[in-house]
């Protein structure tokens, strides 16, 4: 008979084999040596534990004997079913990967093995604190529980959003939605059939969530396998300053552009683009215009229409500043852009100014790349 | 038990009659009262919300008059039931009421007839919100800016607002000047925190949030300097961030227009020359004035993003045409020559406020202390070591450490920016 | 009724060697407290009365301190320009007036006479989670005290109870009021929060044998609408808070426009909360007056059900009007014109109670004990505070009165003249009922004269100096804005800082009843019903026995405790109602066939250590990250400490020891 203890070190011990052979076969050289070294020792120190253990403990039969068990209260009962050794190999097996890998792993191994003594002592303690099993059983479980139900809990909780999270990152953009509401319409059936049937077996529940969860993790842990969808690159002012200028640089078109709620209300002013002409709306001044005041210092928003035939963005050209502080002028002049939008489609554009047009060497302007003969003034006083 | 226990049938505690009579001359004092503080308004309060001066707000007086009479009736109905209740239904020593919780009937009366009149209220109240909303019918806009403490007006290149349009941008602070019996458009905006534009005889308040542009509709039925404040809670000195708008007859509005457009007057005067130099050293940094040139010839731009919050200060150009400073809060007139002007009848207002203000009429002693000390009279978040905490940043006008000829200098300059 | 069963501790095998082991020998650090006398009898004690007192007492202080808070704003604005106190010392006063007043007060002081009464009108012995209500109460103690105590760190929040963003933002205001301000009330969030939960599982599970939810006294009633309304707008400001704390101390980007966000989104969800709020504040008041009005009229409540229905619609609706605090703030007319029409809707069930109110006193016979004088007090007070209100629904007219005097006026009415005019109300009627001793009832009439006069004087004028265009959180006003005549505005504000002193003195004048009756051992014992009473928590005796009653009772009638004193008798003259039993014989008559086993919560040391965990967690937020960590353990072992305590204290714990008569019934 196996007591707990030898579990454990027959365990590590054969996770030390296994990590011999790897880590031996995985590397050559000399630094392979002392690793190798370390390890045999581990594997061998391990073993004789392991031996030592058995005969003591487990080969000891006299010790089972059943006159004996009835004099030795605190002997009386054979250990109850518990996690922590398996949790301490865990936690070992993890030492050794984040040794060999990741620091994360290692940490995450001393956790385990923290969580492991934390949950072995308890026990250990439960099963002495008194001659009646019931209650030790009692005991211990009061002890542990208030611990255990959230941390397993968390845990749980955490691998089920992770998994269902690889999911969604997997299936394309236009799955994601169906699967969310699909799966959102299952668990609220789900919930709603058994709730109307109060008489369902506690072990049925049990069954089909173990079973759904089963299937998330699963395909969650292929998904993470396989990796994510492919997210688009575009190309941003900052990375490519000609994507604001030429109209053909990125051909990507944003179909979800008016991105906040408070983008539906209150701009500072409306730029549109129809037919090819381009105008500036804004309140209370009557009609289409040519320009439009912006004043410094405040947050402004613009929002951008594309009345046009092809998707169209818009860029706001934000002057000609010379720097001549570190000796040779540098020139820039400063630009802005949104993505393209299709036609019909709506954009925002927040900016700060802070220099007035009389600052700069060319006026603040708004041009849409591919309409050349088009350019609305900013006057910025 | 031997406790002795007053029998339930005579009230435990006892009310005697004289302190009934006292509660019903209470309640007759309390009556009373309201009458007085009905009639006990104040005269003449610039900012009286029951005084509408303008289209905007009488629609908004038009509307909430009959809602406060009607609140006023309901109100003493209830005070004289209950009222009359008290004197009916006091303990005498009368029978016990039967114990019964009354009759639904009775509840559904006043319910239908208060949702009757609630409706009453409603319909007309939804249709001034849409008529104070609309803005096809603008003359003139102005963009209004709220930052801490103080109010900034742009007016936009427009074709309205003056004869021939407004050709360039012109930015002034504190008083708004519209042309009168004019749909002026107020597009308010901020720069820092949320503030409120009130001018409480033109129209209701707007919040000016910063990101966001709001209108309101401001119109003046005659020439005249309207007061105002900012209502929304701005920090250190809301009870200092003051408005008001001043509105002039279309044709002297025109002749402010072409002021405040003309190019930079030189100062002539020897002092004035040296109070220019001085101003570029200390006060050009934040405070723009258009035109302005350097000893080079390069004009002079200002950069308060790079010493305010808000990055703004206001602009001095025409700071002689307004007559009030530092949130509109201190007079730039004397009392006598303010007087002159803020009481003057409305056809001879507009003459009386272009004149602006003279070395005569300066009220030099305010404008002094400001220049001197800002921080000391109205606080502000810019003393040297709120603004060593913020990244170099002050929120209002710090304290320059002025010398007294140097400020004296600076009002020389000052006073020939008309 | 068996509120916490202990677990049997008989061993399941029997004739095992050490065969008794109680819970308290296998984990003796965590015995329950068994104290029943000196501090740590109300330090440890889960008592909803002792809880109730508790609140009471602690909410009353912050009164006080708010009160005073209150007089120095009314100070400073005596005299035009005036310099009393900084801009900065004036915002940091009127934001802690208005959160001292509402989160450290009016809540929790509703809380209290919640926690008292409701068990004892619903014929329970205590709560269903008893050390829950404690730990409750003692978040709202060390919340409450958290917040003040910026005062001596740095500064008090200075943004006003609306906080809002940015103004309320690291960069605008960056000393470290504003976050005290967030965590202060996040922690008496969590105690409103608990507080909520606990009364509504009580009040649905655990009422008496024969009351039906239409047989419930309507204090409960009101009281359970406001704890469906906490349930469901407490998250929203938790949620706030911890957006403005992580904007402030974590650099967190929720309201900064230049990254594309909205600062209307904070005043939105702020609303969300705050009108309820409102409902939440005036509500317990509005069941505290239907509780005196019938007794000093002797006529049960006009239309029970209508008032009861009307509170929950005001409740309902309630949740639908947050907006008409954002008139002005551009939220554009289709939205202003929806919310004006709804806010006008909450008009209706609010006429209604007013109406029922007035009616209940019709045909009745009318005792103007002070308790009633301030019901009555409250009927007028609040009908003036409602119209003003109705006023500001019309949403044009509101952006002529709104952040302005008038509004402080309104709400002055409506909380000062409502929610604390029912508050004092209760006071007076329960006063016998939670101290066994009665209130003078001279000097009670003094402090509603005092207070009633007061009251008027300061915030009746505000409404003329509002409408005539004086601001809110205005820390001077200028003569030049105050008009012509004697009675200009200077004179009007001056007369609201005399009334503001006048309540005062009406506030003292009940601290000094409080003090004759029972630190100068003045006060009159209390008989059995000194009011003629007619709910249960009256069919027990003054104070309560710890267990409330010795007979649960069996409930016919709304008024159970009335029905069971009087009878209707048919005479010649109609029908007439005759006293034919006296409470004394009601109460003889319990003990008489008091139940033979009671089991009592025992008290536990940790929900005050917890809450102290969670205050260190909030101070460590603020300073250091080592000390949130200590917090954090603190409130970790003492939520682990909590789940392990046995369910009750072993009897030979107790001293006395078990056996003794009372304590007997408490731990059988």
């Amino acid at each position: 008979m196996f007591t707990t203890g030898s579990k454990l070190f027959l365990g590590a011990t054969a996770l030390a084999l296994v990590a011999t052979l790897v880590f031996g076969a995985s590397h050559g050289g000399e630094p392979g040596y002392l690793g190798t070294i370390t390890l045999i020792g581990a594997l061998l120190a391990l073993a004789a534990l392991t031996a030592i253990n058995f005969f003591t403990r487990d080969g000891n039969t006299p010790s089972m004997e059943q006159d004996i068990t009835r004099t030795a209260a605190a002997a009386a009962r054979a250990p109850r079913r518990s996690v922590a050794p398996v949790l301490a190999a865990v936690g070992v097996a993890l030492l050794a990967i984040g040794a060999e890998t990741r620091p994360a792993f290692f940490k995450g191994g001393v956790l385990v093995l923290l969580v492991a003594a934390a949950e072995w002592l308890v026990t250990a303690w439960g099963e002495r604190a008194s001659g009646d099993a019931t209650y030790n059983a009692a005991v211990s479980s009061r002890m542990l529980q208030p611990f255990q139900f959230p941390l397993v809990a968390a845990a749980g909780l955490g691998l089920v959003i992770y998994s269902f999270s690889r999911v969604m990152l997997w299936i394309n953009k236009s799955g994601a939605p169906v699967i969310f509401g699909v799966l959102g319409a299952l668990v609220l059936v789900g919930g709603y059939l058994l709730a109307s049937r109060p008489d369902v077996k506690t072990s049925m529940i049990t069954g089909i969530a173990a079973i759904a969860t089963l299937g998330l993790v699963s395909a969650g842990a292929v998904m993470a396998i396989d990796g994510q969808r492919t997210i688009e690159k575009h190309p941003t002012p900052a990375s490519d300053p000609a994507v604001c200028t030429e109209s053909t640089k990125d051909a990507h078109v944003d179909k979800r552009a008016p991105g906040s709620v408070a983008s539906i209300s209150s701009p500072t002013a409306i730029v549109v683009v129809k037919d090819g002409k381009l105008a500036v709306y804004s309140q209370g001044l009557r009609g289409a215009r040519a320009d439009v005041t912006i004043i410094r210092g405040a947050t402004n928003n613009l929002l951008f229409r594309n009345d046009d035939h092809v998707a169209r963005r818009f860029t706001l050209n934000l002057g000609t500043f010379t720097d001549s502080s570190s000796g040779t002028p540098v020139t820039k002049k400063p630009q802005a852009c949104t993505t393209l939008i299709e036609p019909g489609g709506e954009v925002w554009k927040t900016f700060r100014l802070t220099q007035p047009s009389a600052a700069s060497a060319t006026p603040y302007t708004i041009t849409v790349p591919g309409i050349s003969d088009q350019v609305l003034t900013m006057v910025v006083p | 038990m031997t406790r002795n226990i007053p029998s339930p049938e005579v009230a435990p505690v006892h009310d005697s009659p004289r302190r009934v009579t006292r509660r019903r001359v209470g309640l007759a004092a309390t009556a009373t009262g309201l009458l007085v503080a009905l009639a006990g308004c104040a005269r003449n309060a610039p900012q009286d919300t029951f005084q509408p001066a303008g289209e905007n707000a009488r629609s908004i007086d038009n509307l909430q008059r009959p809602v406060f009479y009607i609140a006023g009736v309901i109100g003493i109905l209830v005070f004289a039931a209950v009222g009359y209740i008290v004197w009916r239904f006091k303990d005498r020593g009368q029978e016990l009421p039967i114990q019964g919780h009354g009759k639904p009937i009775l509840e559904i009366g006043p319910i239908v007839l208060s949702a009757a009149l609630l409706l009453g209220i409603g319909v007309p109240t939804v249709a001034t919100v849409f008529k104070l909303a609309k803005t096809s019918d603008t003359q003139c806009v102005v963009i209004v800016t709220g930052q801490q403490w103080w109010w900034e007006y742009t007016y936009p290149v427009q074709p309205g607002c003056a004869a021939g349009g407004i050709k360039q941008p012109i930015v002034t602070s504190g008083q708004l000047v519209v042309p009168a019996k004019t749909h002026v458009l107020a597009e308010i905006q901020s720069n820092d925190v949320i503030h409120s534009y009130w001018i409480p005889k033109l129209n209701g308040k707007r919040d000016a949030v910063p990101g966001r542009t709001h209108t309101l509709r401001l119109e003046a039925d005659q020439p005249g300097i309207y007061s105002g404040q900012c209502t929304e809670f701005c920090g250190l000195s809301h009870a200092r961030m003051r408005m008001q708008v001043a509105a002039l007859d279309q044709a002297h509005f025109d002749t402010w227009v072409t002021n405040q457009t003309a190019p930079y007057q030189k100062p002539t005067d020897p002092a004035a020359i040296t109070g220019e130099a001085t101003f570029q050293a200390n006060c050009s940094r934040c405070h723009q004035v258009d035109g302005m040139a350097d000893s080079a010839g390069k004009p002079i731009i200002s950069q308060p993003e790079l010493y305010v919050v808000s990055g703004s200060a206001p602009n001095l150009s025409h700071l002689m045409s307004r007559n009030t400073f530092a949130g509109a809060v201190w007079d730039l007139l004397t009392p006598a020559c303010r007087d002159k002007v803020w009481h003057a009848k409305p056809e001879e207002f507009s003459e009386l406020y272009l004149q602006g203000v003279s070395r005569e009429c300066l009220n030099e002693k305010d404008l002094r202390d400001w220049i001197r000390d800002a921080p000391a009279k109205k606080p502000m978040y810019s003393s040297d070591a709120q603004i060593a905490s913020n990244n170099g940043l002050s929120r209002g006008m710090p304290n320059l450490k002025l010398k007294d000829d140097q400020i004296s200098q600076i009002i020389d300059y000052l006073v020939t920016r008309k | 009724m068996a509120i916490i069963e202990r677990p049997s501790t008989t061993p399941a095998v029997a004739g095992s060697a050490p065969s008794f082991v109680g819970p308290a020998d296998a984990y003796g650090a965590f015995r329950r407290p068994v104290t029943s006398r000196g501090w740590r009898s109300w330090v440890f004690t889960v008592d909803h009365k002792k809880l109730g007192i508790m609140y009471g007492v602690v909410a009353f202080c912050f009164f006080l301190v708010g009160g005073l808070e209150a007089l120095l704003i009314r100070t400073q604005l005596a005299a035009p320009d005036n310099t009393v106190l900084s801009a900065g010392t004036y915002n940091q006063m009127f934001t802690m007036h208005a959160t001292t007043m509402i989160f450290l007060f009016v809540m929790p002081m509703v809380s209290g006479f919640a926690n008292y009464m409701v068990p004892l009108q619903i014929g329970a012995r205590d709560v269903a989670f008893p050390r829950l209500n404690a730990f409750g109460f003692w978040c709202f103690l060390v919340g409450g005290i958290f917040l003040n105590t910026s005062w001596f760190l740095g500064g008090a929040a200075d943004g006003g109870w609306f906080m809002y963003q940015p103004n309320a933002s690291h960069l605008f205001s960056p000393s470290h009021g504003v976050d005290y301000w967030a965590l202060g009330v996040q922690i008496t969030g969590i105690a409103s929060l608990t507080g909520a939960i606990n009364l509504i599982v009580t009040i649905i599970n655990m009422r008496a044998p024969g009351m039906t939810m239409w047989k419930m006294p309507i204090f409960t009633w009101m009281v359970l609408v406001v704890q469906f309304l906490l349930v469901f707008s407490l998250p929203v400001i938790t949620v706030a808070l911890f957006l403005l704390t992580f904007s402030r101390v974590f650099g967190g980007q929720f309201f900064n426009v230049q990254a594309g966000a909205d600062p209307l989104l904070w005043q939105h969800l702020f609303w969300i909360f705050g009108h309820p709020e409102v409902y939440i504040l005036i509500l317990p008041s509005f069941g505290i007056v239907s509780e005196v009005l019938p007794v000093f009229s002797r006529k049960p409540l006009f239309g029970y059900k209508f008032v009861a229905f009307s509170g929950a619609a005001i409740g309902f609706v309630g949740f639908g009007v947050w907006a008409h605090h954002m008139f002005a703030s551009g939220l554009g007319p289709l939205s202003v014109a929806v919310f004006s029409v709804g806010t006008m809707m909450i008009a209706i069930p609010t006429g209604v109670k007013i109406i029922n109110w007035t009616l209940t006193m019709w045909g009745g016979k009318l005792r103007f004990t002070t308790a009633m004088l301030f019901a009555i007090g409250l009927v007028i007070e609040f009908t003036i505070g409602g119209l003003s209100g109705v006023t500001h629904a019309v949403s044009p007219s509101d952006t002529q009165q709104t952040d302005t005097y008038y509004i402080v006026a309104h709400f002055h009415y409506v909380l000062f003249g409502g929610a604390i005019f029912g508050l004092f109300a209760g006071f007076y009627y329960w006063w016998p009922k939670i101290f066994g001793k009665l209130l003078n009832e001279r000097i009670g009439k003094w402090n509603f004269w005092l207070m009633v006069i007061g009251m008027n004087l300061t915030f009746g004028p505000m409404h003329m100096i509002g409408l005539q265009g004086q601001p809110r959180r205005m820390v001077v006003w200028p003569q030049n804005l105050t008009g012509d005549g004697l009675f200009n505005l200077g004179f009007w504000n001056k007369v609201a800082t005399v009334g503001s002193y006048i309540l005062g003195l009406g506030v003292l004048t009940f601290v000094w009843n409080v003090t004759r009756t029972h630190l100068l051992r003045k006060g009159e014992v209390a008989p059995l019903d000194p009011w003629d009473a007619r709910t249960l928590e009256w069919m027990t005796s003054n104070p309560p026995k710890e267990h409330n009653f010795d007979a649960i009772p069996t409930v016919h009638e709304v008024d159970e405790f009335f029905h069971r004193k009087y009878e209707e008798v048919e005479t010649d003259h109609g029908v007439r109602l005759v006293k034919t039993r006296s409470a004394e014989e009601i109460l003889a008559d319990q003990e008489a066939h008091a139940d033979a086993h009671i089991h009592m919560p025992s008290p536990s040391y940790w929900p005050v250590v917890l809450a102290v965990g969670l205050v260190i967690v909030a101070y460590g937020v603020i300073y250091s990250v080592l000390l949130a960590v200590v917090g954090a353990l603190i409130t970790l072992g003492a939520s682990f400490a909590w789940a392990l305590e046995p369910s009750t204290a072993d009897p030979s714990d107790f001293d006395p020891p078990a056996g003794t008569p009372g304590k007997e019934l408490a731990n059988v």
